[in-house]
């Protein structure tokens, strides 16, 4: 038996059969566009791993400063807080507000009959209290609006009306009677201005005008919540002040904005 | 000319030149061998390029072990190949039974047979039934035992010596046959 296989395992063992001339560039061309696939399935694959794993470490690393400037954010809120608490106690009770001396007594001086006004950071912000008033029987109030009402022009278009329109009594003047008179009016749907009231007082005669003043002005752009126009509590200080520089040669030899701003106001003032 | 090393590392490289040798050397060898198991030349020549290029992709497996190393590998890997086709296509379980019929064996002439082409002899393989044609392939001429064949294509032991007994058996009828044609 094993004579009879080697017949076959001798003679076929090694042996080579004539292939066709073209299988070997069919041969060449299958491996070589086996390989090309291979390539962009490695791509693919490489491309499918790595743009997870990337996005993996992308969103670690915004975690990890997301979690650093957390750390950082409490003691930023720990001293915002206050400052909004003390936007909301005028609002909530018109007596003992802690004056602030600093602002008048820079103010004070002299013999000179002027006004101006300060440009206090919290100037001309509305009332941060995130309720609304309850007012029987009236329709809401609101105290904060994802969209505050603005004196047409912004801001500073209302310092600069308050500025121009302002009319200190002569008694005040003669008497030195100056400060900061706050006051809160409601901001209507249609931007009209209603129910001014001093929540902070200094005298009767200033209280008076500032109440004239917030009732004389034009028409706000009314505040919004969720794109509605909402009625909105607002409240502004009012400063009086009694300056130095009353001297018209003095005004327009001194060049401070502060002094500018005296020297625009006086001709329409006095 | 390249080492076997050289040449196996520079196929799986891709490098066309060094596959183009590779074929050169072992093609046609290659072919015999899958054509002498699935007895059809297109397929053969279909299997004999899987063989190569999954060569390609398994170079890492290659350890040369001296001169012919490589042609050793090469074919352990096609006959795997070939015989993982024949399953696939369920051919070796089909165990056809319309040639089981054998009548006597006479005893080929040994010596006239060494003078029969290499290429009848073939012919003669490639005529078997596949299963025994297979198992014939793998216990005579490619060195597997009948352990390694019952594993390979799903039989028991003694069933592989059966289909050899009757591969044999076959053979020698059709050598004795070829003999008588040719006048021996």
């Amino acid at each position: 038996m094993k004579d009879f296989d080697d017949i076959f395992k001798q003679r076929l063992e090694g042996y080579e059969m004539k292939l066709p001339d073209t299988d070997r560039d069919a041969f060449l061309n299958r491996q070589a566009t086996r390989e090309r696939f291979a390539r962009r399935r490695r791509t693919y694959l490489s491309i499918a791993v790595g743009l997870p794993a990337v996005a993996a470490i992308i969103m670690a690393l915004v975690f990890t400063i997301s979690l650093f400037s957390k750390q950082d954010d409490v003691p930023v809120n720990n001293t915002q807080t206050p400052a909004v608490q003390e936007q909301v106690i005028p609002a909530q009770g018109n007596e003992g507000i802690a004056e602030d001396d600093a602002d008048i007594m820079i103010c004070i001086d002299g013999d000179d009959h002027w006004v101006t006004l300060d440009g206090d950071d919290d100037w001309g912000k509305p009332m941060e209290t995130a309720q609304k008033s309850e007012s029987p029987g009236e329709e809401d109030v609101y105290m904060v609006v994802e969209e505050s009402p603005e004196f047409p022009g912004g801001t500073n278009a209302l310092m600069g009306y308050l500025r121009d329109n302002m009319v200190i009594p002569d008694s005040c003047r003669e008497n030195n009677i100056q400060g900061r008179v706050l006051v809160t009016f409601i901001v209507e749907k249609d931007g009209s201005i209603t129910k001014p009231v001093v929540v902070k007082s200094v005298n009767p005669l200033l209280d008076a005008e500032a109440l004239r003043l917030v009732s004389a002005m034009p028409k706000w752009k009314p505040g919004r919540q969720n794109g509605q126009a909402q009625r909105v509590k607002f409240t502004i200080p009012i400063n009086f002040r009694l300056d130095y520089y009353k001297n018209q040669t003095k005004a327009t030899a001194t060049e401070s904005a502060v002094e500018d701003i005296m020297a625009s106001t006086k001709d329409k003032t006095f | 000319m390249r080492t076997e090393q050289e040449l196996a590392r520079l196929c799986t490289a891709g490098d066309r030149e060094a596959q183009g040798e590779l074929y050169a050397q072992y093609a046609s060898r290659l072919y015999a061998l899958c054509y002498r198991y699935v007895a059809d030349r297109e397929e053969a020549q279909d299997l004999m390029h899987d063989a190569m290029i999954k060569a390609m992709d398994s170079f890492r497996s290659f350890s040369y072990s001296g001169e012919g190393s490589l042609y050793a590998w090469l074919r352990r890997l096609t006959v795997n190949v070939v015989i993982d086709r024949l399953r696939q296509m369920s051919k070796l379980r089909l165990v056809p039974l319309d040639q089981t019929m054998e009548t006597g064996n006479p005893e080929a002439d040994e010596d006239a047979a060494d003078d029969i082409p290499a290429q009848v002899l073939m012919d003669m393989v490639a005529a078997l039934p596949s299963v025994r044609r297979t198992v014939f392939n793998m216990y005579c001429i490619d060195g597997f035992n009948h352990k390694d064949i019952a594993a390979a294509i799903g039989i028991t032991e003694k069933g592989s010596a059966s289909i050899l007994a009757k591969a044999r058996a076959q053979l020698k009828s059709q050598v004795n046959d070829y003999l008588k044609r040719t006048g021996r």
